[in-house]
């Protein structure tokens, strides 16, 4: 199997990236979608030191909070028939349950959407939504079932691992009778169960993309689809993990820059701003701070949005070239 | 006739939906500020809810799509004279008018509402959600302008009335939210020990409207 060259692939992706702005809409769609933030950037860092922040005893102070009120209120919680509260509850799950579907739709329609584009920028046509949305919105339906049939899967393995999980529990239990022979039998199991899940997360994601272009370029039904990714991800293992961990680390890598870059920018005058109000004691700021504040948020929020758009088109081109290099290597074997 | 409707026509025509939209919002505001006491305004609330989750979240939604499809456009554009085709310049199948005002609507309004605003940079005049979805907007009865701007103006001063209903409503109970707001404001700072008291945001103080 020849080698590939990781290096022309990025920066032909770079070149299609910048060159293909309409592209950038997919990825914008896809990066808001997909919760994708925290996977680019390094927001989740700077959050982790909010819940220590939160008062422990925070739930008994709010019950003190409504007095009377409060009685009111309860008053009127079990005076309003259970019914009531049936259709309140089930609307608002089947708002949720919608919204759920709706976003899944949207994300397959934008990933085919964007695999078809990137291939037609590839090879140097005129890309815009008129040519490349028709696309995505003929292959959404077999992305959608694909994307069942790869959580079904995720899903049958996920009961294996806990009905073996659950063997191995009764056997440590009880044939296993000695403290120290258990710990060694659990933290084997557990060593084990640890490797072969991260193990089989990477396969799934890597047959999730073959599978999507084989779907959206190849015309592959779902199904077939999905067996032909696990081939091309045994057959390309070592490749393929390569692949992830340079898009991985690229995009880390931007994110994390990008992320202390607008930190910079928008965070210190931010915390300038902010700073004056907690000098003896705390006070509210004023209107205006509040919306100079609030503006200074939301720039944050679209900028970080932004960036991500152009590292989803970024990686979804180097996947995208990858997958050409790999599928013409087999059909030259 | 498929002459593409013009950013003006169809700025008209979108004020005429969310004013009618505004118009609905504020008669659920009147009826909930109405409420003269706190259990009144309790079952006044669970039912703003419930209308909240089956009309606006979804039957509105849905009723967008039906009424796109069956007559090729929302109230505002009929009222306009402007109608939303396909590539082909027919009426739109409910497919395409799910995609149109639901997936294409959001993806317009992502980065600033800049789809939308692409409508008034587009030789085609169309908006992002008109190129993902293969539609037009087209003129289909002239005068809508005006008709539009009538429309408009009789439904800002039905919406201006509405406010100020609300606001005499929200008066002559002025006292019932006093005393609820000042129970939990009391309540707050007794809660939290020493100087981290907070004052409360200065637009929530009912003050004499």
């Amino acid at each position: 199997m020849a080698s590939i060259d990781y290096g022309s692939i990025l920066k032909r992706s770079i070149e299609l990236t910048r060159h293909h702005k309409w592209l950038w809409v997919y990825g914008l769609t896809l990066a808001i979608f997909s919760g994708s933030v925290s996977g680019n950037s390094n927001l989740g860092e700077i959050f982790k030191d909010v819940p220590d922040k939160i008062p422990k005893d925070l739930p008994e102070k709010t019950t003190y909070v409504l007095g009377q009120t409060t009685t009111l209120v309860r008053e009127w919680f079990t005076a309003v028939p259970l019914t009531t509260w049936l259709f309140i509850g089930l609307g608002i799950v089947g708002l949720i349950l919608l919204w759920l579907i709706f976003s899944w739709i949207i994300q397959s329609w934008a990933k085919g959407a964007l695999i078809a584009g990137l291939d037609e920028a590839d090879q140097n046509q005129t890309v815009n939504l008129i040519s490349t949305s028709p696309r995505g919105i003929a292959k959404m339906k077999h992305l959608i079932l694909f994307g069942l049939i790869s959580t079904g899967l995720g899903i049958a393995a996920t009961f294996v691992a806990l009905l073996l999980t659950l063997i191995v529990v009764l056997v440590g239990s009880t044939v296993i009778t000695q403290t120290a022979a258990r710990v060694i039998w659990f933290g084997l199991w557990l060593l084990a169960i640890v490797l072969t899940g991260i193990f089989v997360m990477i396969l799934f994601s890597m047959i999730s993309v073959y599978a999507e272009r084989l779907i959206v370029l190849k015309n592959f039904p779902p199904w077939q689809a999905w067996k032909k990714g696990l081939s091309l991800s045994k057959g390309h293992f070592l490749p393929t993990v390569v692949m992830g961990i340079i898009n991985y680390a690229v995009g880390c890598t931007i994110g994390c820059l990008s992320s202390i870059a607008l930190l910079v920018v928008l965070g210190i005058p931010g915390a300038l701003l902010v700073l004056p109000h907690f000098k003896d004691g705390f006070r509210l700021p004023s209107l205006p701070v509040f919306g100079v504040l609030l503006v200074l948020i939301l720039l944050f929020i679209y900028s970080n949005y932004l960036i991500n758009a152009l590292l989803t088109v970024f990686r979804f081109s180097n996947w995208s070239l990858f997958f050409k290099e790999v599928v013409s290597q087999e059909n030259k074997v | 006739m498929n002459e593409k409707a013009s950013p003006g026509l169809r700025i008209i025509a979108a004020l005429i939906d969310q004013l009618l939209l505004g118009t609905l919002c504020l008669l659920l505001l009147i009826f909930l500020a109405s409420a003269s006491d706190v259990i009144q305004l309790l079952d006044r609330l669970a039912l703003t809810v419930m209308l909240v989750i089956f009309v606006f979240s979804l039957g509105i939604p849905f009723y967008s799509i039906f009424i796109t499809s069956k007559f090729g456009g929302t109230v505002g554009k009929l009222i306009t004279g402007i109608e939303v085709v396909d590539g082909q310049y027919k009426r739109v199948s409910l497919t395409r008018a799910f995609f149109r005002n639901y997936v294409g609507y959001i993806v317009s309004s992502l980065l600033f509402w800049l789809g939308f605003i692409w409508i008034a940079i587009d030789p085609d005049r169309r908006g992002w959600h008109d190129m993902l979805a293969d539609t037009f907007v087209v003129v289909k009865k002239r005068g809508g302008e005006i008709i539009g701007v009538l429309a408009v103006i009789t439904l800002l001063g039905i919406n201006l009335l509405l406010v100020v209903a609300t606001i005499q409503q929200f008066r002559s109970h002025k006292s019932l939210y006093q005393e609820i707001f000042s129970e939990i404001v009391g309540e707050i700072q007794n809660s939290i020990p020493g100087d981290s008291v907070p004052s409360p945001l200065p637009f929530m103080i009912p003050r004499d409207i």
